[in-house]
């Protein structure tokens, strides 16, 4: 008898021990934040499009476009251009903000250009018509340079297509994606491309990360 | 006993003179230019191009000779993986300085380099950043030319392209 009540405990004892699991908590040291070089690759690395190739698209588009006789004129008047992502569409699978690729594209050839090109802020257009609107109602004054011009039309404007092409390996996981960008200046009223600009990218990797 | 008095003291006054002249390690440091001609690769040479890597420079690969129809090393050690055949410079059409640099590799591998240029002006004062680092595929054997703008025009005078192994 008693050597079958030893046996139930022990079997109950064993039950009991088998359904409990044991949790390891990885008592690990985290990683303090640290700056990285946004023009180069940082330690979170996927197939998609990242900051070392908005830096480098970016810079090399506002160089292309000031190396460009036909978009700057030398000993002509400063053209008048649009930058926004306006009429750039995002045909590729990721999700991409343009905006970051427009926005850091005006700022870099606005700093650059240095007045041989003139920038209008479009994306600004109902803060700049608010104040007209005020203007004309006398709620506010002119400002220092006198009354409120009207505003001016562009002379070119920004276009363009962000494209890609996508490839799993089954047996492996490895991921592929080439990305095709393409920017375009187009002439007011003729349509004219005055000038374009094609980026590839081309990335692999077996584990890719999440992208927001 | 007076002469190891004598030794005691004259020992003092050497170690407080000694003391006297060393000097307090308080306060930064100064930074100064490497100008020592043991390190003759130190310092700025402007209008070339530096490979920044030394895996790139020290390679201990072999190469294929064909005329013992073999491998070999040729240099082991101290071969570079890359030769710049020719850099130079001249104006765009808007009068932005363009410059080049054309890459071969001497290898049977392919290697991916970034490149990036510094400009300069006559005074060899920093004309503008340094450009962004511009990716250039070099597949075995074969030649490719790295080429950047600068965005200001009159202002250059200078270039510094410096070379790295793809990231």
């Amino acid at each position: 008898m008693l050597k079958h009540d030893l046996a139930a405990i022990a079997l109950m004892l064993g039950i009991v021990a088998g359904c409990t699991e044991t949790v390891r908590i990885k008592e690990s040291r985290g990683r303090p934040t640290q700056y990285e070089d946004p023009g180069s690759p940082g330690r979170v690395r996927g197939v998609g499009l990242e900051s070392q190739d908005v830096v480098s698209m970016t810079d090399a588009m506002a160089r292309d476009i000031l190396a460009n006789p036909k978009v700057v004129g030398v000993g002509k008047a400063p053209a008048r251009v649009v930058i926004d992502a306006e009429y750039l569409k995002n045909e590729s699978s990721s999700v991409n903000n343009k905006n970051i690729l427009t926005e850091r594209l005006r700022t870099d050839l606005n700093r650059a250009a240095d007045g041989r090109l003139v920038f209008l802020a479009r994306h600004h257009a109902e803060m700049v018509e608010q104040e007209s609107d005020l203007e004309k109602q006398e709620v506010v004054t002119p400002g220092t340079k006198g009354p409120t011009q009207q505003p001016r039309g562009w002379d070119y404007r920004l276009g363009g297509k962000i494209m890609s092409l996508d490839s799993t390996n089954r047996a492996t996981g490895e991921k592929a994606k080439y990305h095709l960008i393409i920017f375009e200046l187009i002439e007011r009223g003729t349509g004219i491309i005055v000038w374009s600009q094609k980026y590839e990218i081309l990335k692999s990797a077996i584990d890719d990360v999440v992208y927001q | 006993m007076p002469r190891k008095l004598l030794l005691i003291a004259l020992v003092g006054i050497l170690g407080s003179s000694v003391g006297c002249t060393v000097d307090v390690p308080e306060g930064a440091g100064p930074a100064v230019r490497v100008n020592d001609p043991r390190a003759p690769q130190a310092g700025i040479r402007y209008d070339s191009v530096v490979v920044l890597d030394k895996s790139l420079e020290n390679w201990n690969g072999k190469v294929y000779d064909p005329a013992f129809a073999e491998y070999i090393w040729p240099n082991k050690g101290r071969m570079s993986r890359i030769a710049v055949e020719a850099t130079n410079s001249r104006r765009t059409p808007t009068d932005t300085l363009e410059v080049w640099a054309v890459l071969r590799n001497r290898t049977d591998q392919p290697i991916q380099l970034e490149g990036r240029t510094h400009f300069f002006d006559a005074d060899k004062t920093p004309a503008e950043g340094p450009t962004a680092w511009k990716r250039v595929f070099l597949p075995a054997q074969s030649v490719a030319t790295y080429r950047e703008l600068s965005t200001q025009v009159r202002g250059i005078g200078h270039y510094y392209i410096e070379i790295r192994e793809g990231r």
